[in-house]
């Protein structure tokens, strides 16, 4: 996939209404390459969960990429971390 | 007749209950490591006990009441060898180390041996005891999330007051208290969270309000009961048990690491609510600096609060993490974390300082680490197209003619 086509996969994946804003943004854009992925980055990233885990302070900020905390897949809850059973630690 | 107690070196203990898409494969992975197989069968219904003695093991039937330690250790008195195994039917023995474990179970004079284990696919590992002398002082505790340390804590400081043994520990364990403690080099890897996780939740839910009701103040068993009830997606039920275990480690003034996943559960749900949990996360820091993903939170919002430096610091640590030293710490992370989660937030930093090419070969890591995840080629794609803007520029403000003085 060449990265227009990129451009193009992505703005299919961005909801309706963040297209034109999407769109706006790119082309009144000062940066001579400036690109809808820069700006939709906040749409797509982190994965399976990203639309369900907003990050007020990152999406605000349009500049820097926002770094969510995606899940394993669609299979609901999955701990982040796991402990032993079978150590001296809780006793 | 039945042979004595120590006429092989090493039986498998199992207890089983419907575990036949499972059982065969765990068995095979024994195979030239172990010199028994002992299952014990807690009322399968689907020919789990007819795989079991098929391939070979010694199989009993044990009625289930709802008691963990009382099917294991009704598993334990059948084992016949100087070391017992115990393991489960959804876990596997990593090939190749069961020369080397061997060769050690014939030399050790420990009690206890710890095992390298993983539990989920896609996280790292922790060393956990899984192989003990066969004594009948060594047997299970608790009715759910059973353990066997503590019997064998307790027979190593009976040897050492007897002279019999000398006391030991192994260091960043936890394992202390006078039993002697050893490596092998066997790797277990868990497959059990891989697959159907709500029957495993709906089954521990009653075991571990029960136990809960019989230890109140126990952080882990909260934070388990809220993982259980996350699971279930009874998400308020989930946040008011890891309040309760954040408080009971509080309370306790220990830093058990599962306190501390309390707190990142707390920490998590707070930014999903588009809370700052700034002071929540300061005061879990300060009780639980070497937990992997509250440094991750806090590298995040570094990076919010425009401190892209320290964050960048924070996850360039978390990428050059040693998984091996961190084994010893006492809990095994989502493998992400070291991988592409810390070169995604370098990335950002890295966008965040204006240092769009290194931006980009961090998010190249990224997508090297977590193929398929669309979001970092986006950033990819975003930061390498700054970086030629930036050089583009550049460039042109070198062509630009220099006005002369005068």
């Amino acid at each position: 996939m060449s990265d227009d086509e990129l451009d193009r996969e992505i703005l299919k994946r961005v909801p309706m209404d963040r297209r034109a804003f999407i769109r706006r943004a790119v082309i009144g854009a000062a940066f001579a390459a400036p690109v809808v992925a820069s700006f939709a980055a906040g749409e797509l990233a982190g994965g399976d969960r990203a639309s369900a885990t907003s990050e007020p302070a990152f999406v605000s900020n349009q500049e820097i990429p926002p770094v969510d905390m995606p899940v394993l897949g669609h299979r609901g809850y999955v701990p982040y971390a796991y402990h032993p059973y079978q150590v001296g630690l809780d006793d | 007749m039945t042979e004595p107690v120590g006429s092989v070196l090493l039986s498998a203990a199992l207890i089983v209950r419907d575990e036949a898409d499972h059982l065969r494969a765990c068995l095979d992975s024994l195979d030239g490591l172990v010199d028994e197989v002992v299952v014990v069968d807690t009322g399968s219904t689907d020919g789990s006990a007819t795989i079991a003695a098929s391939a070979g093991a010694r199989v009993a039937e044990h009625r289930w009441h709802g008691d963990f330690s009382a099917a294991r250790n009704a598993a334990l008195d059948l084992c016949r060898g100087r070391w017992i195994l115990y393991v489960d039917a959804d876990e596997r023995v990593r090939a190749g180390t069961a020369a080397a474990t061997r060769a050690v179970l014939e030399t050790s004079d420990a009690l206890g041996l710890l095992v390298e284990f993983t539990p989920a696919t896609g996280f790292t590992w922790y060393r956990e005891c899984r192989l003990f002398r066969n004594d009948p002082a060594i047997r299970f505790e608790r009715p759910i999330h059973e353990r066997v340390v503590p019997a064998i804590e307790r027979l190593g400081r009976a040897r050492s007051t007897g002279g019999a043994t000398g006391p030991g520990s192994v260091p960043g364990t936890g394992l202390t208290g006078g039993a002697v403690w050893g490596r092998v080099p066997l790797h277990l890897h868990h497959l059990g969270y891989d697959d159907d996780r709500p029957s495993r939740h709906r089954r521990d839910l009653p075991l571990l309000e029960g136990e809960l009701a019989r230890r109140t103040g126990d952080e882990s068993t909260w934070y388990r009961l809220g993982v259980a009830r996350a699971g279930l997606g009874d998400d308020r039920g989930a946040e008011e048990a890891w309040r309760e275990g954040a408080r009971a480690s509080a309370a306790e003034g220990d830093t058990h690491p599962l306190g501390g996943m309390s707190l990142v559960e707390l920490v998590r749900i707070s930014e999903e609510q588009g809370e700052d949990p700034g002071d929540l996360l300061t005061g879990a820091l300060d009780r639980f600096p070497r937990n992997r993903l509250l440094v991750w939170h806090q590298a995040r919002r570094l990076l919010a609060t425009g401190a892209p430096r320290s964050a960048a610091a924070l996850f360039a640590g978390l990428a050059a993490t040693d998984l091996e030293a961190l084994a010893n710490e006492g809990l095994a992370y989502d493998g992400r974390l070291f991988g592409s989660w810390a070169h995604d937030g370098a990335g950002a930093a890295a966008f965040a300082l204006g240092n769009y090419e290194a931006a980009a070969a961090e998010y190249a890591a990224a997508e090297a680490a977590e193929p398929g995840v669309l979001g970092y080629r986006v950033k990819r794609v975003a930061a390498t197209r700054r970086a030629e803007g930036v050089r583009s520029c550049t460039e042109d403000a070198a062509t630009v003619p220099t006005r002369r003085a005068g």
